[in-house]
């Protein structure tokens, strides 16, 4: 576990098998930082859980998505907490993806999958992903006092 | 981790759900309605009273099972949903696709 800051930036980063069953360990960190920042009401308890849900799916997509057919590998997790809000990122090596040519599913339809990537999109303010270098890089920040922008 | 417990109130089955449902457990609950399904237990309450987490998986859990319950002829609704997993259903709309009580009691005597 490495932890860093700059001022008002807290920074914290790890490395844990690409398993979901280390997803729950990984989650209970960034709940533990999102519980304190309820506490300082930085943060809302409404945006916690959209926090907690978008890191969810996203290291879903790294363990079940990106490892596919490739040896198990690593999911790097970085938090960076700052005055404005909370950034998420999770790296993997595994395969690539067309982030942008995900389609958002028919939610009338009653999809029964391909709704992760539409949850992170929704539930945070602002989602890059970049592929580069075999290293897949999904960044996720959600602003302190921000709402779902289309629900 | 899920714990899946059932309770029979009548002709209605509430299933209650403690814990995370998500790509991992999903199996579980699948495996478990089935066999109420197989079993003619067509009225179905999801209690997500104890449900702590979900996930994408787990929502295409449920929302396949309540699919395969109505094409018997039944009805999956769910109750006392809170936190995380129903700010994820009304993200999703499925508050509008199922039923939602905040009462359990309420559930079973409104399942007719």
């Amino acid at each position: 576990m490495g932890r860093g800051g700059h001022g008002t930036e807290e920074r914290f980063s790890f490395q844990v098998p690409a398993r979901l069953e280390f997803r729950d360990a990984a989650r209970s960190f960034l709940e533990f930082l999102c519980q304190r920042l309820e506490e300082r009401s930085s943060i809302s308890r409404q945006a916690r859980h959209h926090v907690t849900s978008a890191f969810v799916e996203a290291f879903n997509n790294a363990v079940v998505h990106a490892y596919r057919g490739l040896p198990p590998g690593q999911v790097e997790v970085h938090l960076v907490v700052r005055r404005q809000g909370i950034e998420v990122r999770i790296i993997d090596w595994g395969h690539p993806f067309e982030f942008d040519a995900v389609a958002e599913p028919d939610l009338d339809a009653l999809p029964e999958g391909g709704l992760g990537l539409y949850i992170i999109r929704q539930f945070m303010d602002d989602v890059r992903y970049e592929a580069d270098q075999g290293r897949n890089v999904l960044t996720m920040r959600k602003a302190f006092g921000s709402q779902v922008s289309s629900a | 981790m899920l714990e899946v417990d059932r309770t029979e109130m009548g002709d209605v089955t509430v299933v209650h759900l403690e814990g995370n449902l998500d790509a991992l457990t999903a199996p579980t609950l699948k495996r478990e309605v089935e066999a109420l399904l197989s079993a003619q237990c067509h009225k179905l309450i999801f209690d997500f009273a104890k449900l702590e987490l979900i996930d994408s998986s787990g929502v295409g859990a449920v929302v396949s099972l309540f699919k395969r319950t109505r094409g018997l002829r039944g009805d999956a609704r769910i109750a006392r949903m809170s936190g995380q997993p129903a700010e994820v259903f009304r993200l999703l709309r499925l508050d509008r696709a199922f039923e939602v009580h905040s009462d359990l009691e309420q559930a079973v005597r409104e399942f007719g």
